[in-house]
């Protein structure tokens, strides 16, 4: 069965940067793991070591045991997978929920369809959906940073009792936008501190790890679309995971476009995903199911946005 | 060719007239067994909000009352569409002759499992009892006087009691009129 | 004979190896009680419209055999409906229209034309037991582990206990596809290593 194959997904085309970018993007999580651990406690960290943990073991066991493959657990995808879905899910949840999250993410999301550079889901993402649809109680409760009251987030109160009332919540507008910039607020374990999300991304660009092109149409996209229907776009930039997922949830290599064009298509489908979701569907925030939707549409959007091969003439 | 089409019609035809004669005998035997069931469902799930009443009268459609074995009125009952998180379904509620809810309880339920569902259980549904239409209200805190949403299930909360609450109204509507 | 019974529970079984009759799988597989319902509800009517194909099979003109073929077994199906929703009226309110889509199940026509047209009446017999069976068994298999981790309980027996929190995706189609899919690559993985071995 060992036969070359080529596809459009394999982007990756030197081996040995897979481990380098891997743990360049963990270490461009450390500050909002850092972040999390001041705003939420110590059961943040046991949070996130608890997901990434048991991506790590679903990892080796499954590519050790089940395929007899050499394991790669040190390429640091895993860890990677692990710290972003415990990012993504409330800070008060029971430490063996994300364990399960990160089970499905690494076993269903990623090697069943072969493994790194073969899923066409984010695998992170799949695991915290999946998570949302089993323990919806759960994974809708929100502590409040440092006295860890249970309450809606900013976006639920948005949802359910408009704007008003969501600047009411903060005071004034100029408290709600500094502190859902340092991330003072209810919301998932890492995408509540803006700040420090910044500071990870700007090591990733000054690495070359990402490009711009995702995250500006994303978070673009989101500004000109909740300002056209009468919202506030700085607070749809800041608040929810717009900020977490524009910078390391959405450019993740292998489920992204190949092309700069087909980048910035994929943002643009993404920030308007994330308006519609957030204004007419059930929940109040859309960037996972806005991620996992336009993931779908990746190899479609690569196979029509080709690179122009050299010295081919345009007719 | 003609010739063709008419054996192939008359073919096709015979399988349909035996099909169809199947068919006729098995709805003979099966239509009266079936009204029978339908009916005592429906006197089941009346019976189920409205225990003291023994047999029910149609006033108006989706509007019945409740006649006890003597004859006299002890209270009505109301089937109505709740407009829920995933389509439509049926509340049925028993109410007696103060305009207070008895009981209610959910016919076809096709909410979220674990969450929207809920709205079947009793801790959900005995909320309702003893209610008038001013207390028809869904709000999330504790509360004594009002509804208490289920946790994460808002909109079916919401539609059980909105539904409720149309139903009574127009109910004192038909009966003070 | 029997080899064509045993080849529709397991060579070909109708979900796990020929992926048709997907639809019921994934729609009311959600307690084993529902399974075994639907289950049992296609056995008959692939049975019958098995046996009675391949019984008049030289009398239908080739023509019109797959309309032919669909009368058979929509008059089939009409008939389980009726006598369910008179007799089991529980069976008939959780299966809802499933019942009456057996009708388009792609197995009932496969089978049709692919087997009862072209072999006599004992042969499409032991296929359609064969098949139902096999599908009843999957539809079963998948309803005892959907309902045990959907609700925690398999036919209405709770197992799990009070503390277990069911993985609620189990009880909707997603997660059915999940198993159907997890399950369909073990029993591919289990036949390859069973082969090798000979």
């Amino acid at each position: 069965m060992d036969k070359l194959v080529v596809s459009t997904s394999a982007h990756i085309k030197d081996s040995d940067s897979i481990p380098r970018i891997m743990w360049g993007v963990n270490l461009a999580l450390l500050p909002v793991l850092i972040a999390a651990v001041y705003f939420f406690g110590l059961y943040a960290l046991g949070v996130v070591l608890s997901s990434v943990i048991s991506a790590v073991i679903t990892e080796a066991v499954i590519q050790k045991f089940l395929f007899k493959k050499p394991v790669t657990v040190s390429d640091g995808s895993a860890v990677t997978c692990g710290i972003l879905l415990a990012f993504s899910i409330p800070p008060s949840v029971p430490l063996w929920l994300p364990a399960v999250g990160s089970f499905v993410s690494i076993a269903i999301a990623k090697q069943c369809f072969g493994g790194l550079g073969w899923n066409v889901f984010n695998p992170a993402m799949i695991g915290r959906a999946f998570l949302l649809i089993c323990w919806p109680v759960e994974m809708t409760t929100w502590t409040s940073p440092l006295d860890g009251v249970t309450g809606a987030s900013p976006l639920g109160i948005l949802k359910e009792e408009g704007f008003s009332k969501v600047v009411e919540f903060f005071g004034n507008r100029t408290t709600m936008y500094t502190d859902l910039f340092i991330g003072n607020v209810r919301g998932s374990l890492g995408e509540t501190s803006c700040l420090l999300l910044l500071v990870g991304a700007c090591y990733l660009f000054y690495k070359k790890y990402i490009s711009w092109h995702i995250p500006v149409s994303f978070l673009g996209t989101i500004a000109l679309l909740s300002w056209m229907t009468g919202g506030d776009p700085l607070f749809a930039i800041l608040s929810g995971g717009c900020i977490l997922g524009a910078f390391f949830i959405a450019t993740d290599m292998v489920t992204s476009p190949v092309t700069k064009t087909g980048q910035l298509i994929f943002g643009i489908g993404v920030g308007a995903l994330v308006v519609l979701i957030r204004a007419k569907a059930g929940y109040p925030e859309g960037v996972c199911y806005a991620v996992l939707l336009m993931n779908t549409l990746t190899p479609l959007i690569d196979r029509y946005i080709k690179p122009k091969p050299f010295g081919v003439v345009k007719k | 060719m003609i010739k063709d089409i008419i054996k192939i019609g008359i073919n096709l035809m015979l399988i349909c007239l035996v099909g169809g004669t199947i068919l006729a005998a098995t709805n003979f035997i099966t239509a009266p067994k079936i009204e029978e069931v339908e009916k005592e469902a429906k006197l089941q799930a009346q019976l189920s909000v409205l225990l003291s009443a023994t047999q029910f009268k149609e006033i108006k459609q989706g509007f019945f009352k409740g006649l006890n074995a003597k004859g006299e009125t002890v209270g009505y009952v109301i089937s109505c569409l709740a407009e829920g998180y995933s389509g439509a379904f049926w509340v049925m509620a028993g109410v007696n002759k103060e305009f207070k809810i008895v009981r209610i309880n959910v016919l076809t339920n096709k909410e979220t499992p674990g969450l929207g569902s809920k709205i079947e259980e009793d801790e959900f549904r005995n909320q309702f009892k003893g209610k008038c239409v001013e207390s028809l209200e869904v709000v999330k805190t504790p509360t004594a006087d009002k509804i208490q949403a289920i946790t994460g299930a808002t909109i079916s909360s919401k539609a059980v009691t909105e539904a409720v609450k149309k139903g009574l109204v127009e109910l004192k509507r038909i009966i003070q009129k | 004979m029997l080899k064509i019974f045993l080849n529709g529970i397991f060579k070909e079984n109708p979900i796990f190896r020929l992926a048709l009759a997907l639809c019921p799988s994934l729609a009311v597989s959600n307690t084993a009680f529902n399974g075994l319902g639907m289950g049992l509800c296609l056995l008959f009517v692939i049975t019958s419209s098995n046996v009675i194909i391949s019984s008049v099979r030289n009398l239908i003109h080739p023509k019109i055999r797959i309309p032919a073929y669909l009368t058979i077994i929509a008059v089939l199906v009409t008939m389980v409906e009726a006598f369910l929703h008179a007799y089991v009226p529980a069976l008939h309110k959780s299966l809802g229209i499933f019942i009456a889509l057996m009708v388009v199940f792609a197995i009932v026509l496969a089978r049709a034309e692919v087997f009862a047209s072209k072999n006599t009446v004992w042969k499409s017999l032991m296929d359609g037991l064969g098949m139902g069976l096999g599908f009843a068994l999957a539809m079963v298999l998948l309803g005892i582990i959907r309902e045990l981790l959907g609700s925690g309980s398999v036919f209405g027996y709770n197992i799990m206990g009070q503390n277990f929190k069911p993985i609620l995706i189990m009880l909707f189609s997603p997660g059915a596809f999940l198993l159907v899919g997890l399950l369909m690559g073990f029993f591919n993985w289990y036949e390859r290593r069973f082969t090798k071995n000979l």
